[in-house]
């Protein structure tokens, strides 16, 4: 069984590593049952529902008499953390450090810390071989 | 609403230590009630001048007619005046059950950011002050009236807020403290026109202190710059502080602190080993 490919966290990204039960109609992502949308009738995952949103939001945004978008809902949109973590590294410059292990192409707009291309594709063992033994190494 | 969360809109006051996902569980009913009292408090604000409006009219009307239809008109005007006072004992009531804005535009949108850094049933403590800013216990000064320019009667009040504090442990180990408090300036401005009419306003500024610390496990992280860090065995601790002026309605808590963070975490590098 395929393992969920959604990174979590905000500050610094980890691999969410759930089970996987769908793949996301949109990424083609495999992903759990945490990371899919509700508001999609978990047919897309969060990540995707959110870039979709947010895209949407800057649109409005940008036309002229465009109606105020409704107030931002953190406890009653699932997507609305995944919003918020495109908006914020897009906009503040915020590199988060990638805890994790395994190489997620959808994520190359994040410019994350720590990354190390050659533990994606040969996995944790990657980093046992490395001559500094210093860690990740930012990128 | 639970019975906790009931206790909790009454009090104000918000001390947990308990899951994540209990806490945001516990805030979401408050949201909620603190939606539905606005809407409740705004119908009865509207229902004040419609009813003193309709109580004028009703009397005009009375002055104007005779017989039954004066009687009727009579009754009316009653009728509304004991509907505005209904209306202002509803509006003040509603008033007292106001929870602060904060929740709402700060400290629940950072919970709901920090719960993507744990790991799921993690507690995480969280003292919330709830009530409003200005109430009489935060009041730490008030000026005498006094003159300036246009104004013939300026009082300021000065409010003491430190509304948010916590402390939580992240998913990759880093122990996490914050703690917001915000001194809020409020003048009571009043002028007369050179029509004689007189008008007040009330403006505030505001000033926010967040103060965040980030104990950063060595094991993982290596701090990239040496200054203003304590360490131990175990931790690499940084102390970072923040101070924004503002003469908005809304605390900027929220972004404050997660600029913060992201600035401890900018200062250090992964120092993980296989």
């Amino acid at each position: 069984m395929e393992r969920c490919r959604a990174k979590r966290g905000f500050f610094s990204l980890r691999d969410c590593g759930e089970t996987s039960v769908k793949q996301c109609a949109l990424c083609g992502r495999p992903m759990c049952s945490h990371h899919l949308s509700p508001m999609s009738g978990f047919t897309r995952c969060l990540d995707c529902d959110g870039r979709a949103a947010e895209k949407e939001v800057v649109a409005q945004k940008s036309q002229k008499n465009a109606p105020k978008p409704p107030p931002e809902q953190p406890l009653s949109d699932p997507t609305w953390s995944h919003r918020y973590r495109d908006r914020y590294y897009s906009t503040a410059g915020y590199a988060p450090i990638y805890a994790g292990y395994y190489y997620d192409s959808y994520y190359d707009r994040y410019d994350t810390r720590s990354f190390d291309s050659d533990m994606a594709s040969r996995g944790p063992s990657a980093a046992t071989e490395r001559e500094s033994g210093t860690g990740l190494g930012d990128s | 609403m639970t019975p906790e969360q009931q206790q909790i809109a009454a009090a104000k006051q918000l001390g947990v230590n308990r899951p994540v996902d209990e806490v945001l569980d516990l805030l979401r009913g408050l949201l909620d009630f603190d939606a539905g009292m606005a809407a409740k408090r705004k119908k009865a604000g509207c229902s004040i001048p419609l009813a003193i409006v309709a109580a004028i009219i009703s009397f005009i009307a009375s002055g104007n007619t005779s017989g039954a239809t004066k009687a009727i008109m009579v009754i009316v005007a009653v009728l509304c005046i004991a509907a505005a006072i209904a209306a202002v004992v509803l509006f003040l009531r509603f008033r007292a059950q106001d929870l602060s804005d904060n929740l709402r535009v700060a400290a629940v949108p950072f919970l709901a950011l920090l719960r993507e850094d744990m790991n799921p049933g993690d507690p995480l403590h969280a003292d919330i002050d709830l009530r409003p800013y200005d109430v009489e216990e935060k009041k730490k000064k008030q000026s005498d009236p006094y003159k300036k320019g246009v104004y013939y009667k300026i009082i300021d009040r000065l409010y003491l807020d430190p509304w948010f504090s916590g402390s939580v442990a992240l998913a990759d180990g880093t122990k996490l403290h914050w703690k917001v408090i915000e001194h809020v300036l409020k003048s009571d401005k009043t002028k007369k026109t050179s029509r004689g009419k007189i008008k007040s306003k009330t403006k505030i500024k505001r000033k926010t202190i967040a103060v965040v610390t980030l104990g950063f496990p060595v094991k993982e992280y290596v701090m990239k710059e040496a200054g203003d860090v304590e360490r131990d065995e175990k931790r690499a601790t940084v102390t970072l502080a923040r101070k924004v002026k503002t003469n908005q309605a809304d605390s900027p808590a929220f972004g404050m602190l997660v600029d913060l963070i992201a600035e401890g975490y900018k200062r250090v590098s992964v120092a993980r080993e296989a």
